[in-house]
């Protein structure tokens, strides 16, 4: 028992010194996510640094903003993680992820997180041609029991009727296979992967 | 043998029966001291809402960030994108052998652990802490404070005492 204890601290002290250098760039996030206009938000881009987390929330914060704008729905549907870093990256949007971060800072993000599905089929409604890239985040989205991609994909689905199941047919085969399994019954517009509720 | 160390919160409840199969302990770091501080133990169910559907998370000791579930304060296991379960393959993701975006977060509404209406379940893969527990827990992960930020850590013990889904909380007041 004892070296299971040993082994949690050791874990939780490198992990404190490794968020300390991520505090700047997380309040930079936060205030991007509370833009209140596109000005705001070109301000607030100034000084807020270049990495993936910042280009993500800059990018669904623009949509949110002007919701009709294919420039930047297309903007937001490039951002859909392309590996398990970014991956883990829009998972864990609504954490504590630094030391000084406050609550305000942290429900700020978990919007953008909670948000993210709804914005994405809102923003492929717009710019059909990326419908490929939008459903073969699917596969990953849904991993997270908490995820709501499946069910924001059925309007999706419904919207685009053959086109949709068209896209998912150019998609690599056991991207298919994982879709029809674990994400959504496409002929019906089904979801599969329903997300946890309290009820 | 329920552990008892640290601020346990066994209190009796008026919910229906919280259908509990492990003991989450909570700790935090202590920048000061450069020691975990024991911060309690809560009654919880790392069995997930339908076991032939989702995955089961394995006992044991995790580092865990917080995080929001629902508007409730939750801590997620980490590492977030690699976590053990007991099945051998995931249930609702059969090519993988983890489970991701795992939390231990509040029960359902009345303590619910089962499937939802809408057809996804209160609990796919997460640790849940029964609703009586749930103010001791957010004292445990400080949420109210601001700035929030705690490091923790969570051991999962999985109770042989408890027969998952027949014992209620006042059962096992010590």
């Amino acid at each position: 028992m004892k070296h299971i204890w040993v082994k949690l601290a050791i874990v939780v002290v490198w992990s404190v010194g490794v968020r300390a250098q991520t505090c700047r760039e997380i309040t930079a996030a936060a205030e991007l996510a509370r833009a209140k206009s596109l000005a705001a938000l070109r301000d607030a881009s100034r000084d807020a640094g270049n990495d993936y987390r910042l280009h993500l929330i800059r990018a669904f914060r623009s949509f949110q903003l002007q919701p009709r704008s294919k420039e930047a729905a297309a903007r937001l549907l490039s951002m859909v993680p392309g590996d398990d870093a970014q991956q883990k990256i829009v998972l864990t949007l609504g954490d504590s992820l630094c030391d000084s971060e406050s609550a305000a800072d942290m429900k700020a993000l978990a919007q953008v997180n909670e948000r993210f599905a709804r914005e994405l089929a809102t923003a492929v409604l717009i710019v059909p041609s990326l419908l490929p890239r939008y459903l073969a985040y699917s596969t990953i989205a849904v991993q997270d029991p908490h995820s709501d991609y499946a069910v924001e994909m059925e309007r999706v689905c419904r919207a685009f009727g053959p086109m949709f199941t068209r896209a998912l047919g150019e998609l690599p085969e056991d991207k298919i296979r994982v879709f029809t399994t674990q994400v959504m019954k496409a002929d019906a517009c089904q979801p599969i992967a329903i997300p946890e509720s309290d009820q | 043998m329920i552990p008892t160390s640290g601020g346990n919160n066994w209190g009796t409840s008026r919910l229906s029966p919280c259908f509990h199969n492990a003991v989450a302990h909570v700790f935090v770091w202590n920048g000061e001291t450069g020691k975990l501080a024991d911060k309690g133990s809560f009654l919880a169910r790392t069995e997930p809402s339908d076991t032939d559907r989702f995955p089961t998370t394995a006992a044991g000791g995790y580092e865990a960030t917080l995080t929001q579930h629902n508007g409730h304060a939750a801590l997620r296991l980490q590492p977030t994108d690699r976590i053990p379960i007991t099945n051998g393959a995931n249930p609702a993701h059969p090519d993988r052998d983890y489970a991701t975006g795992i939390l231990v977060h509040i029960a359902g509404l009345d303590n619910a652990t089962g499937m939802t209406r809408a057809g996804g379940g209160i609990s796919e893969g997460c640790v849940l802490v029964c609703r009586s527990q749930y103010s001791g827990f957010l004292d445990a992960v400080g949420a109210t404070a601001n700035p929030p930020q705690r490091h923790f850590g969570v051991m999962l013990s999985a109770n042989p005492n408890m027969q998952s889904g027949v014992e209620k909380e006042d059962d096992d007041l010590p």
